[in-house]
Formats: C-alpha cells, sequence, structure tokens
C-alpha cells in the first residue's frame, strides 16, 4: 500500500488543531506539554516541602521564612514530552475486507493521523508490528523525518499469519520502562480474560494505554444468507455453515465479546474506542482527542 | 378425494421445489474469507435443535402452501359421494338408479324419499364431476336414457316414486352393455339403491356373469355405490294376498285377503279405510307380531257389472304401501271340466269341483279326454284331467285353455310319461305310507281357510305316489321326503297344478275331500277370474304400452303403470300391485355386497341416518386456500425474526 494512501493530509489538517494529551503522567527527555512525576522549573506551582540538608538554598522561600521562622523549599511542576508507541496487530485477520476496505488499512490510517499530530505537538512516536512475532520495532523519536520513516515502514507492512497478541503486549509492557502512551490497534481475537490481564500490566507500568478495536461492520452484522464456506483469514480452515441456521448464536457471541472486552478494557484504565472500518475517521479521532483534552481541562 | 381439475395436480410437484432449493444451497456454497472465526466455530457448534427446528418448520411451510396452493386449484371434493377417490371427470358417466317401491321410504330427518335424496346426491355430484356424457338405468324406465345435464337427475318428475319392483342383476347388465360400448371411454358406475335382498337377488347367477363381463372391459370402471340403508321409521304395509269373487244364495262377495307388516315402532292397532265404488268406511284392524293376515269380505251389489275400490292404512313413514286397490267383473265364475279316463273317478272328482250348483253357481262337465270339447273348455275355468297325457292335437286345445287364464289341474296318469312340454311324471312309486309335511299355507290353493285353520295335509294317508318334475315350477307341497307332491307351473295368463297322488282309494284318501275339495274350488276360483275382466299384474313399466285410463293411482309415475292403481284398459279392469317383495325389509350386509362386487373397483358409501350434509360433497378449495394464506404468514413470522434480532444484536454494539 502506498503511503498516500493511507495519510490524509485533510484530516491531518483538521486534527492539527487538537491535541493528543496524556491521561496520566509522562515520562519523557524533554521538556513538553505533558505533565512529569518529577518536580521541576516550569512556573506551574506545585507545593512546599520542608527544607532537608542537601537542598538548595537558594529555593527556600525567605518570605515563609519571615512568617514562620522555618525553612521550606518552594516547588514547581515539571513539564515533559510524551512518547506514543503504537502496537500494530499485523495478523492474518487484519486482512479482512469489507465494504469500506481491510481492517489494516483502517489501522494504518488511524496510526498516520494521530502520528502526525504527536510528531506536531514535540511528542516522539514509535511503532511495534507483530503478528506471532514482533515483525517490526521502531523506537519512539519526535523528529519528522522519523516519522517519514515510519511511515514508510506503515506503507509496506502486509499482514500474515497468525498473532500472538497476549505475548507481545506483555513483553512489550516490560520492555518499555518510562511512562508512554501505548496504543493498540488490532481486532482483540483473543480470549478476553488473557487480554485484560495483559491490559493491567500496562496500567500497573503506568501506562496510558489507548485500545482502537478495528472491526468491520460484517462481523457485527453478519448480513449474510447464504450458504457459505468460511475460510480462516490465519489459518485457512474452512467451516460450512448456512448463516441462517447460525446467526442468532453468531450475534450473540460476538456481541458477548464486544462487550467483555469494552467491560475488561475499561476496568484496567484503558481507554477503549471501537472503530468500525465503516465509522468515520475524523469523528472516531476527533472524539478520541477532545475526550482527553476535556480530561486535561 | 376427487378433483375437479385433475391437471392442477401436477402443480404438486413444485412442492418439491424448497427441498430442492434448499439442497442446492447447501451445496453451492459461496467461499468467504472471514476473520472471526471462533465465533463462528462457537456459533455452528452452540447452533441449537430450535434453530435446526426452525429451519425445518420454514421449509415444511414453504412445502405446505406449494401443496395448499397446488390442491386449492385442483378443486378438491370432500366428505360425500366424490370424496372416496381421486379420479377426474370420466368420459361416461352410466348411473343404476334403483326406483323401485323400497326407495319411496324416507325417515324422521329426511324431507325427501330416499330416491329423491339419492337422485339428489347424485345430480350433485355428476354435475360437479363433469362427465361428458351421463346414461340413466332406472329401474322403472325400460331403455336407457342419455340425460342432456346432471341436473335432470333432481328432476321429480324424470325420476317420480314408482311402485315398481327391481331386478339389480338386470339393471346391471344393461349397465354393462352401456359400459362396453366402444363410445363409452373411459366410465364410471355409479349405483343408487336401498340393497334390498329381494331386488338385488344375490344368489343369482348372473352377478359371476356381470362381474367377468365388468373386468373384461378396457379400463376396467370405477362401481360406486350409494347405498341407501338408512331405517325408516314407524311402518306398517298392506298387500292383497289374493281376490275372489263367491257367489252364495245371500248374493255375491269379493274375498280379499290382505297381509299386513309392521315395523316395531308402528302403532298396534291401525284404521283400516275401504273404498269401493265411490262410497268410504273404515275398520279397526289389531295387528298380532310382525305379521298379519286377515280376510276383508266385501258385499257387492246385486246385477253390479263391475267396479274397484282400495284398502288403506293411515299415513307412515311409507306412504306408497298404505293403500291396496282391487276391482271385480261381473259374476261369471266358469265352469268345472273333468276329463277322466275312470268314469267313476270323473263322476267323484265332477262332484267335488262344484259341489251344491244351486249354491255356489258352479257347474261341472265331463268330457271325453281323447277329444274334449273345445267349446266347453272355453266356458270352463279349471280343466282335471285324469288320464294319460293327451295327444298332440288334444294337447294344443289344453295348452289354448290354460293360456286363456284357465287352471289345469292334473293327477297321476299311473304310468312314467311326458305331459307336454310342461312337467313329466315318474314311475310309480307304492306299497308305503306316503306323508306330506310342508305345505303353503299363507297363499295359494292349500292356505289356511277363512277362519285362520289349516288344512289338515298332514293326515293325508297317500299309498301310492307318481312325482311329477319339472324345471322351473315352484312347488305348493312337498313330502317329507322333499319329492313334490303338489306342483305349480306358470302359462300364459293361466296356471298348470300337477298332483303326485290319485283319488282311486289304492292311491289315497284324497277322495274323502277334507284336501281335494278346498284345493278344486280355489283352483276354480283361480280360473274364474279369466271371466271377471279383472287383470291382475304387478307394477312394471313395460305394462304401460297400452292406452289406459286411470281409475286410481297410487302416485303420479313415469311410466304410468310403475303405479299401484286401477286403469281401465277397454272394457276390463288391470290392476297393479306394489310387488310383495318390495315390503320385505331385508337387506344385504356389507360382507354380501362386496362378495357381489368382488375383484372389481368398488367403493360404497352409505347414506348413513339422513344427515343431509353428510350427502353433500363441499369444495375444499376455500380451506386449502386458508391454508395456504396461513403457511405463508406463519413462514414470514418465522423468517421476520431474524431481521430483528439481527438489529438488536447491532445495535448492542
Amino acid at each position: 500500500m502506498q503511503r498516500k494512501e493511507f495519510v490524509d493530509p485533510k484530516l491531518n489538517a483538521k486534527l492539527g488543531r487538537l491535541t493528543v494529551e496524556a491521561r496520566s503522567f509522562m515520562a519523557g527527555n524533554f521538556t513538553g506539554r505533558h505533565k512529569s512525576p518529577h518536580r521541576g522549573s516550569s512556573v506551574d506551582f506545585a507545593q512546599y516541602r520542608k527544607y532537608v540538608p542537601g537542598d538548595e538554598i537558594r529555593h527556600i522561600d525567605w518570605r515563609v521564612y519571615g512568617r514562620t521562622e522555618r525553612f521550606y523549599v518552594k516547588e514547581f511542576e515539571a513539564d515533559t514530552n510524551l512518547r506514543c508507541h503504537f502496537v500494530i496487530d499485523c495478523s492474518a485477520s487484519m486482512l479482512f475486507e469489507g465494504k469500506n476496505g481491510r481492517k489494516i488499512d483502517y489501522a494504518r490510517k488511524i496510526v498516520a493521523a494521530l502520528s502526525h499530530v504527536l510528531v506536531s505537538q514535540g511528542d516522539g512516536v514509535g511503532l511495534a508490528v507483530f503478528n506471532d512475532k514482533l515483525l517490526h520495532d521502531i523506537p519512539a523519536r519526535t523528529s519528522p523525518r522519523h516519522l517519514h520513516a515510519m511511515m514508510e515502514l506503515l506503507a509496506k507492512v502486509e499482514p500474515s499469519g497468525t498473532t500472538d497478541l497476549v505475548k507481545h503486549l506483555d513483553e512489550l509492557a516490560g520492555r518499555i520502562r518510562r511512562r508512554a502512551l501505548i496504543v493498540v490497534i488490532s481486532d482483540l481475537f483473543h480470549d478476553v480474560e488473557e487480554l485484560c490481564n495483559t491490559f493491567s500490566h500496562f496500567s500497573f507500568r503506568k501506562h496510558d494505554l489507548a485500545v482502537f478495536h478495528v472491526v468491520d461492520r460484517d462481523e457485527i452484522d453478519f448480513p449474510i444468507d447464504k450458504p457459505t464456506r468460511f475460510v480462516d483469514l490465519e489459518g485457512g480452515e474452512s467451516i460450512d455453515a448456512d448463516p441462517e441456521t447460525i446467526r442468532q448464536d453468531y450475534l450473540r457471541e460476538f456481541s458477548a465479546f464486544m462487550t467483555e472486552i469494552r467491560a475488561g478494557s475499561l476496568r484496567n484504565k484503558a481507554d477503549y474506542r471501537l472503530a468500525v472500518t465503516d465509522q468515520d475517521l475524523e469523528t472516531l479521532l476527533g472524539n478520541f482527542l477532545l475526550d482527553r483534552m476535556m480530561r486535561r481541562g | 378425494m376427487t378433483f375437479l381439475q385433475t391437471s392442477f395436480l401436477w402443480f404438486l410437484a413444485f412442492a418439491a421445489l424448497p427441498v430442492i432449493i434448499h439442497l442446492v444451497n447447501r451445496m453451492r456454497f459461496t467461499q468467504r474469507k472471514w476473520a472471526a472465526m471462533s465465533f463462528l466455530d462457537r456459533a455452528r457448534r452452540k447452533s441449537t435443535k430450535m434453530a435446526k427446528l426452525r429451519e425445518i418448520l420454514i421449509l415444511a411451510l414453504r412445502v405446505l402452501a406449494l401443496l395448499a396452493l397446488g390442491l386449492a386449484l385442483a378443486r378438491p371434493l370432500s366428505g360425500g359421494w366424490l370424496g372416496w377417490a381421486a379420479a377426474g371427470a370420466p368420459d361416461t358417466l352410466v348411473i343404476v338408479l334403483d326406483r323401485s317401491a323400497s326407495m319411496t321410504g324416507r325417515d324422521d330427518n329426511w324431507s325427501h324419499s330416499k330416491l329423491a335424496q339419492a337422485a339428489e346426491t347424485l345430480g350433485n355430484s355428476a354435475a360437479k364431476l363433469g362427465a361428458r356424457r351421463i346414461v340413466l338405468i332406472d329401474s322403472a324406465s325400460p331403455d336407457a336414457r342419455t340425460l342432456q345435464k346432471a341436473e335432470d337427475l333432481k328432476d321429480s318428475v324424470l325420476l317420480g316414486d314408482t311402485d315398481s319392483g327391481t331386478d339389480m342383476p338386470k339393471l346391471l347388465e344393461r349397465a354393462r352393455a352401456e359400459l362396453a360400448s366402444p363410445a363409452s371411454g373411459r366410465s364410471e358406475l355409479w349405483i343408487a339403491s336401498d340393497l334390498q335382498t329381494s331386488s338385488w337377488n344375490p344368489r343369482s347367477e348372473q352377478w359371476s356373469r356381470w362381474r367377468s363381463g365388468i373386468e373384461t372391459i378396457p379400463g376396467r370402471p370405477q362401481v360406486r355405490l350409494l347405498a341407501m340403508t338408512s331405517i325408516l321409521g314407524g311402518n306398517a304395509s298392506i298387500q292383497l294376498i289374493n281376490a275372489v269373487e263367491t257367489s252364495s244364495p245371500a248374493g255375491r262377495d269379493l274375498e280379499l285377503d290382505l297381509l299386513i307388516r309392521r315395523s316395531e315402532s308402528s302403532a298396534p292397532v291401525l284404521n283400516c279405510s275401504l273404498k269401493l265404488d265411490g262410497l268410504e268406511s273404515s275398520r279397526e284392524i289389531k295387528l298380532s307380531g310382525a305379521e298379519t293376515r286377515c280376510r276383508q269380505v266385501i258385499r257387492l251389489k246385486k246385477g253390479s257389472k263391475g267396479g274397484w275400490g282400495s284398502l288403506s292404512l293411515p299415513s307412515d313413514s311409507r306412504e306408497g304401501d298404505n293403500t291396496v286397490y282391487f276391482a271385480y267383473g261381473e259374476a261369471s265364475q266358469g265352469q268345472v271340466a273333468v276329463a277322466s279316463a275312470d268314469a267313476l273317478q270323473g263322476e267323484l272328482l265332477s262332484l267335488l269341483g262344484a259341489p251344491a250348483p244351486e249354491i255356489f253357481g258352479v257347474n261341472a262337465v265331463i268330457l271325453n279326454p281323447a277329444d274334449p270339447d273345445a267349446t266347453m273348455l272355453a266356458k270352463s275355468s279349471l280343466l282335471i284331467w285324469n288320464a294319460t297325457p293327451p295327444t298332440a292335437a288334444v294337447l294344443d286345445r289344453v295348452k289354448q285353455f290354460v293360456a286363456d287364464g284357465g287352471c289345469l289341474l292334473m293327477l297321476p296318469p299311473g304310468s312314467a310319461c311326458e305331459w307336454g312340454s310342461w312337467l313329466n311324471y315318474g314311475g310309480v312309486e307304492d306299497a308305503r305310507n306316503f306323508r306330506v309335511s310342508v305345505w303353503d299355507d299363507e297363499r295359494g290353493p292349500l292356505s289356511k281357510s277363512a277362519s285362520g285353520k289349516s288344512l289338515s295335509m298332514e293326515k293325508l294317508g297317500i299309498a301310492r305316489r307318481q312325482i311329477p318334475v319339472a324345471e322351473g315350477a315352484t312347488p305348493v307341497a312337498s313330502f317329507s321326503d322333499g319329492q313334490p307332491f303338489l306342483l305349480r307351473c306358470t302359462e300364459g295368463k293361466g296356471m298348470v297344478y300337477a298332483l303326485a297322488a290319485g283319488i282311486d282309494p289304492a292311491s289315497s284318501d284324497l277322495r274323502q275331500g277334507t284336501v281335494l275339495l278346498p284345493l278344486l274350488r280355489r283352483l276354480q276360483q283361480e280360473g274364474g277370474r279369466r271371466f271377471t275382466r279383472v287383470e291382475w299384474a304387478s307394477c312394471h313399466p313395460e305394462s304401460g304400452k297400452q292406452p289406459l285410463e286411470a281409475l286410481a293411482v297410487n302416485r303420479e309415475s313415469i311410466p304410468k303403470t310403475a303405479s299401484a292403481g286401477v286403469w281401465r284398459r277397454g272394457d276390463a279392469y288391470l290392476v297393479c300391485a306394489r310387488p310383495e317383495a318390495e315390503d320385505d325389509a331385508a337387506m344385504l350386509d356389507s360382507a354380501e355386497v362386496e362378495s357381489l362386487f368382488n375383484g372389481l373397483e368398488f367403493t360404497r358409501m352409505d347414506e348413513g341416518s339422513g344427515a343431509a350434509g353428510a350427502s353433500q360433497e363441499s369444495e375444499l378449495w376455500r380451506l386449502f386456500f386458508a391454508l395456504l394464506l396461513a403457511s405463508m404468514l406463519v413462514e414470514g413470522l418465522l423468517t421476520l425474526r431474524r431481521p430483528l434480532n439481527e438489529k438488536s444484536a447491532g445495535s448492542q454494539v
């Protein structure tokens, strides 16, 4: 797929007026627009703290000393940049194609749009692509050149094979030591309980986890009425079934899965977003960004 | 079940279409790549029995809808005469209708007679069936008739009630001939009858021939029997067994021997109404048991040259059997002629044949057996032949006498011989004590007296006998070994009787007169009818070919003489009576009917207890159309469930 096919300048322009805000403290290398768990030299007052030997004398607030005859040190908030890691499921199931295209293409568009916003605001973006193996792992960087390279890679990615989502997310959670924004883009066809445990892993590590659950409208509605041989995208196995007979149970199963994954994500403090491929991307991402901005105030 | 539009039955084949489409669809899988396989697999495994049941139900409803449509288009009939078979309209429909007197009865639930009920049922059915040609053969018409339209069957004029009898084997043979004609094509035979045993005569040899004939007809026509076997309500019938004119010094009498039958539910006391020459009187008759015999003696006017009358019972469930008619002529009883080889025996016979001529008005003449006077024979009512059989020339005279209505009594000739073409006498058997043990004491020359006493036949001493043998003759009395004592043959208008014992003392004690006197008297009366200008006949359609003037009729029938009544033909009376067998309530049982139609494509429907609706076919297309709509509606509801549920599942997402 060509880069121009999933990088939409118009969408980037529209989203450029918004910012990606972290829901928690971030730990970046540079000064940025996100709150850091550490005290720094910004103009935002943080707190007073009792002086302890070793503190620099210039940080003592003498006015407070004049009133109380005790030494207090005045501390300020530290601002840092954000590092965002995009995690893309590149198993063959992402090749599923409905009326509005393939799921992987929709995932590419999400990554491209959000990356542009993040780099524009000086944050770093990285990319991890995996199926049952880790295919690509690009560390987070802030430069436009890095973004360009990432997009080039994203264009070359072609889904194949099976997936081992839980394993790779766990590895990723352990590998990224500093607080970061983790954006998982996948169809999440995995055991819900295991997946939610993995999400808790991120939460435990103080990461800000966002999950884009990419599904196709056909997978939700199952609008098939003729007897069909369903061929597994990941394994090649097939199931012959009469949709009339199994529709009710399929819909019940799929609906239950969606409900469980949403509930599990929220329970583990993940920012769950259902991304149906026929959904307008501007709306989806706009809501995503606005919600975060409103939370920050 | 019968279908009026059988061509649409082919449409039923389309009922297999949903199943075929279903199977083809199952085989023609559309391949599709799918990601959420785990849900699909779980759904397939969890696909419940209810879902499969629903699928089968939908399929069944679709099949049912097509079946219902096909059946509705084919216009099925059920519940009646035509609801028996799935055959379409035949080319020729031959209807055999029993129009005998027994079919005129009706039970409490009917407003029409059995005949009218049968005609209506068959008429309606034939109209619905739409046969190209309908041929009616009924017992009261000598010829088969081709009906212009099926509704003609219901025409009351065409099929009026009759008092005639039915010879069902003969009718069916006529029907067979009609069915076998090349113009008939595919045909059906419909029979409507009350299965009266006397009409059907199941022992007749004609039945086996008829069955064989039907089996040889190409296509073997379907035989359908509409059995009008419902039991009538309270009914009493009256029959005139015998009518005899007698003379005495007191005047001339008409003796009517009556037989009254009654069903269990009829009244035990009946008011019998007598009409004679315009005058009406009544008499109460007490009935005992199922049959009561009585004698009505009517004093005739002096100098009357003839007249007629009737005896009627009160109205009941069968009107046609409540009246009997009679007529009488001038007082001219004829004489008794005796032709005897033995003069003494001839004298004795003349005395016994015409006792007290001054009282009874009957004389006797003795004729020469070798050359009997033809003039004397013409004036005689009874000829007693006590000699060897006559020569051919004399035999012709005797035959003419019998053909004109005279009564001939033969006595044993003394040796084995042939007596004309009527019978043969066997050899002489003697030196034994023969006894008469069986005789008809209900009717005929050996019947009971007016007071109800039987003749003392069993006391008759017979030492010598000569057995008369004749094909088709009826034994009036028989010896204890079964050999006939008195044999009767019908010849023309007259009767021929043959005795097995002579009157000589060595043969029997007949000469004592206890048996011979009443026997000769009755035979003389029977032969005397030839002079009364009264003709007695059974109601029969063929009697109506000569011009007749109706004096009194039981009903308006076509032909006229199919009704009981009194008619004038020239200067003589014709009295038509209902056959006595028509009052016999015995019917064939199911096994007998089955045996009569054994081996044929035969179906039977009983008219039942007379519920009018039971005999009417009802078109079922509305039912099937409703079934079609119901099937489509339910199928629609079942298939509508799916998108509704889909929407709700999607809305949850």
